[in-house]
């Protein structure tokens, strides 16, 4: 669904977390419960003191995987629908 | 002074509704897009949008909706 014709159902930011969840369970809060959810930590190790300005040290990338989750609002940022292929 | 007919900053974002927009958020990552809607507590939905950190492109969304709390600034792009 493009973003042009998504724009006629929109009228609070809160539709759209209603469009991405409308399976789910969540609050005004954001409070959120997500079914099959994958968690991706992704680390850079920290050691600016040996490497030059700019670079950065190791990546390791961590994934998590739920049945259920629930995700407390306040830490929320960002929500958005699932890519389409 | 250019924009004698804005009165409050309410006026403001009206003003910039459907339009490009820069939103800053306090972790220094920048989302472009096209500003649909907002609310109270300046939660955004933004559309065809583009997520920057230190000045490159890190991803993109269709439709994005941005929690308030995290919002540092909106301006006009």
């Amino acid at each position: 669904m493009s973003g042009v014709s998504m724009s006629s159902m929109i009228t609070e930011p809160l539709d759209l977390v209603k469009l991405c969840l409308d399976e789910q369970a969540y609050d005004q809060h954001l409070n959120m419960v997500l079914e099959d959810a994958k968690e991706t930590v992704t680390n850079f190790e920290d050691d600016r003191d040996q490497v030059n300005d700019g670079e950065i040290g190791e990546k390791t990338v961590q994934t998590h995987s739920y049945k259920l989750l629930f995700v407390r609002g306040d830490s929320v940022v960002l929500v958005s629908p699932p890519k389409r292929a | 002074m250019e924009n004698t007919n804005l009165k409050t900053p309410a006026d403001f974002l009206q003003k910039i509704l459907g339009k490009p927009v820069y939103v800053r958020l306090h972790s220094g990552i920048y989302y472009k897009g096209t500003l649909a809607c907002l609310d109270g507590y300046m939660n955004i939905a933004l559309e065809n949008t583009e997520e920057l950190y230190e000045g490159k492109v890190t991803n993109s969304y269709g439709d994005a909706f941005i929690r308030g709390n995290n919002v540092l600034y909106i301006s006009p792009a």
